[in-house]
């Protein structure tokens, strides 16, 4: 039977996975019709930026950036170059998007990783903590402490910090990725994994001493949210029959929270989770806005003000699709968790 | 059937008592009477800001530029809460900024929710294409992180008030959709629907007089626990300088404004931040103990 149970989980993955084709053609084309809502015409934007041109300049552009042919056409052309990866060319740096946006992608998956680490390390155990200890001091300082956490927003957060643990105590850089005179090779373009594969230590202090807090400022949301699920959810286990009879059973206390009641109290956590990266992708950009980070979000935000449509094309693109992907990442994790579940 | 029909009747005496009873349990309720205490007294700011605030919020003190609050033991003279770069009074400032908080928050909550019930109702109760068609564009919507997408709207549209709440909108009604159409379909194979078909109701009458009434408190729930998140949604993009116009005092902005002289003058963005908090924390506990209330066994993160 496992095996029929195995291929089943095969099928359902896959479909799921499939489904996520049509998502995603359908998040380029609102993210087109979005983007061709821009008034006046990109050109103009272009030549506003760098002064005179004569007409035939005027054409030459339009032609490259196929605003001379139909709309559905350039659609068509749209989805036709994403397909292969192209996002077109920034008007600001004459490069391709792709690139641009790809060289700033590891700073941001780094820091989305860190603070998506730091919210489940502490959300967790907080969250099983509150719930074994319903009404504790604990329990309600922590649940407190959550629902402010929830309600502050991430760029004030972040100054505060800064303005405490930066300026006032001095035990953290204000901003950047790495100081300055620290030499560090690049190998992946994760500093951390970089520092770590050239068995650079003091660059690896440094690098972690400038993600702590924008890391930390961007999981405090996410860890609230994470430990308020996991609280009651594990309340809710916790009340199931078969952790009686596991309790019943004289089982230890530990072992009945984490080994009996973990595993069903985790599976709205998951979800939860999955449902905030959306929330951490979001925050990400205001958050590297705050401490200078070198990632996607600032890029996007720079190329606002700068109005290099592609840019932000690109960017929504490249996050939202990031989301998708991560969505489908939790709904997989979930088939293992959780078996009963039909995706 | 007569007895269904008995039974919606009741329901619906109920619902017209509802709002008193409703309003006494939510001020019973401790942390949900402290939301709605602090929420007011940030409605009243909003409303008299012109009474209340001492100086106007665009005013520049060239002289008294960026000085310390008064209570500070340098502090300047005369700005409670300090002036900025431009030596505007940043307490008028945060006073005149509840406005832009407030009505962005309440109005893409309330549009969100209006256009979620009435997309949400009928694809519910019709099914077919319809539901087909916004089922399919809801999910789109939903595959785009919120606050991403917002961005990139208001880059394409340009900063001003209608484009924000148009922006926060855009994607809102979504959530509402989803749950109002599957309280719909929930809803429908009801005797009471059963009763009000048979009796010759027209679906406009059963969806409005009869499926409503029995559905929107959730609806009411999900607004007050998203309020929170609009108005930080709002202040973000003001902080990226996507909100109001700049001569519109908004907290987000204010906030930027002080991000530049932060080693300088902390005060300048510490204070309308410490507001949005206060607002929105306000909010938050007022929708918690709506939910409390209303659908104890609601789960919206």
């Amino acid at each position: 039977m496992p095996r029929a149970q195995e291929a089943m989980r095969g099928i359902v993955i896959l479909r799921r996975v499939l489904a996520t084709i049509p998502l995603m053609l359908g998040v380029a084309v609102v993210v087109f019709v979005i983007m061709r809502a821009i008034p006046g015409d990109p050109v103009d934007i272009i030549i506003g930026q760098g002064g005179t041109a004569t007409q035939q300049e005027l054409d030459l552009l339009r032609r490259e950036f196929h605003l001379d042919r139909p709309l559905h056409e350039q659609l068509m052309l749209f989805l036709g170059d994403l397909s292969r990866g192209d996002l077109g060319l920034s008007f600001v740096k004459r490069r391709p998007v792709a690139s641009i946006l790809l060289e700033a992608l590891p700073a941001t998956i780094e820091l989305a990783m860190a603070s998506l680490f730091l919210s489940v390390l502490f959300g967790i155990p907080l969250g099983i903590y509150a719930a074994v200890r319903q009404s504790s001091l604990v329990d309600r300082i922590s649940m407190a402490g959550a629902f402010l956490g929830i309600s502050m927003p991430p760029f004030w957060l972040g100054i505060v910090a800064i303005l405490l643990l930066s300026v006032r105590l001095g035990w953290f850089p204000t901003s950047g990725r790495v100081s300055l005179g620290v030499l560090l090779e690049p190998v992946t373009g994760f500093y951390l994994l970089d520092s770590v594969l050239t068995g650079n230590w003091a660059a690896l202090w440094d690098v972690l001493r400038h993600l702590f807090l924008p890391a930390l400022t961007l999981s405090v949301g996410i860890m609230a949210v994470v430990a308020r699920v996991m609280r009651s959810s594990m309340i809710e286990v916790l009340r199931e029959n078969y952790v009686t009879t596991a309790r019943a059973k004289g089982l230890h206390e530990r072992t009945v929270v984490l080994r009996h009641a973990l595993r069903n109290a985790l599976i709205p956590t998951i979800t939860v989770v999955g449902l905030q990266m959306g929330v951490l992708l979001g925050g990400n950009m205001v958050v590297e806005t705050v401490f200078g980070w070198p990632g996607m979000g600032r890029l996007v935000v720079a190329a606002i003000f700068s109005r290099d449509y592609p840019v932000i094309q690109g960017g929504v693109m490249l996050y939202t699709f990031i989301f998708v992907i991560v969505n489908l990442m939790v709904d997989v994790l979930y088939t293992y968790i959780n078996p009963r579940v039909q995706l | 059937m007569i007895q269904a029909m008995v039974g919606a009747q009741e329901a619906a005496a109920v619902t017209a008592r509802r709002p008193l009873r409703f309003a006494c349990r939510l001020l019973g309720h401790p942390s949900a009477a402290l939301g709605f205490v602090i929420l007011c007294v940030f409605g009243v700011l909003a409303l008299s800001a012109n009474l209340v605030a001492p100086f106007d919020p665009n005013e520049a003190h060239l002289l008294d530029r960026l000085s310390p609050p008064t209570w500070l033991s340098h502090g300047g003279s005369g700005y409670l809460l300090g002036t900025d770069q431009l030596g505007r009074d940043i307490f008028s400032r945060i006073v005149y900024g509840t406005r832009v908080s407030l009505l962005i928050g309440l109005l893409s909550v309330s549009i969100s929710m209006i256009v979620g019930l009435a997309l949400g109702t009928c694809a519910g109760f019709y099914r077919g294409w319809f539901d087909a068609l916004v089922s399919r564009f809801a999910d789109l919507l939903m595959a785009f992180p919120y606050l991403i997408f917002a961005i990139g709207m208001m880059a394409v549209i340009g900063p001003g008030f209608w484009n924000l709440v148009l922006a926060l909108s855009f994607k809102g009604w979504v959530e509402f959709f989803r749950l109002v159409r599957g309280e719909t379909l929930a809803q429908q194979c009801r005797e009471y629907v059963e009763a009000a078909r048979a009796m010759g109701a027209s679906s406009g009458r059963i969806i409005g007089r009869h499926i409503l009434p029995n559905i929107i408190h959730t609806s009411i729930v999900l607004a007050t626990l998203r309020m929170g998140y609009f108005i930080v949604l709002e202040a973000s993009l003001s902080y990226l300088g996507l909100g109001v116009p700049p001569r519109i005092p908004a907290w987000g902005s204010m906030v930027a404004d002080g991000n530049e002289v932060l080693f300088s003058a902390w005060w300048v963005s510490t204070f309308p931040g410490l507001a949005i908090a206060a607002l929105v924390l306000a909010v938050n506990l007022l929708g918690e103990g709506v939910r409390e209330i209303l659908d104890p066994r609601l789960r919206i993160g």
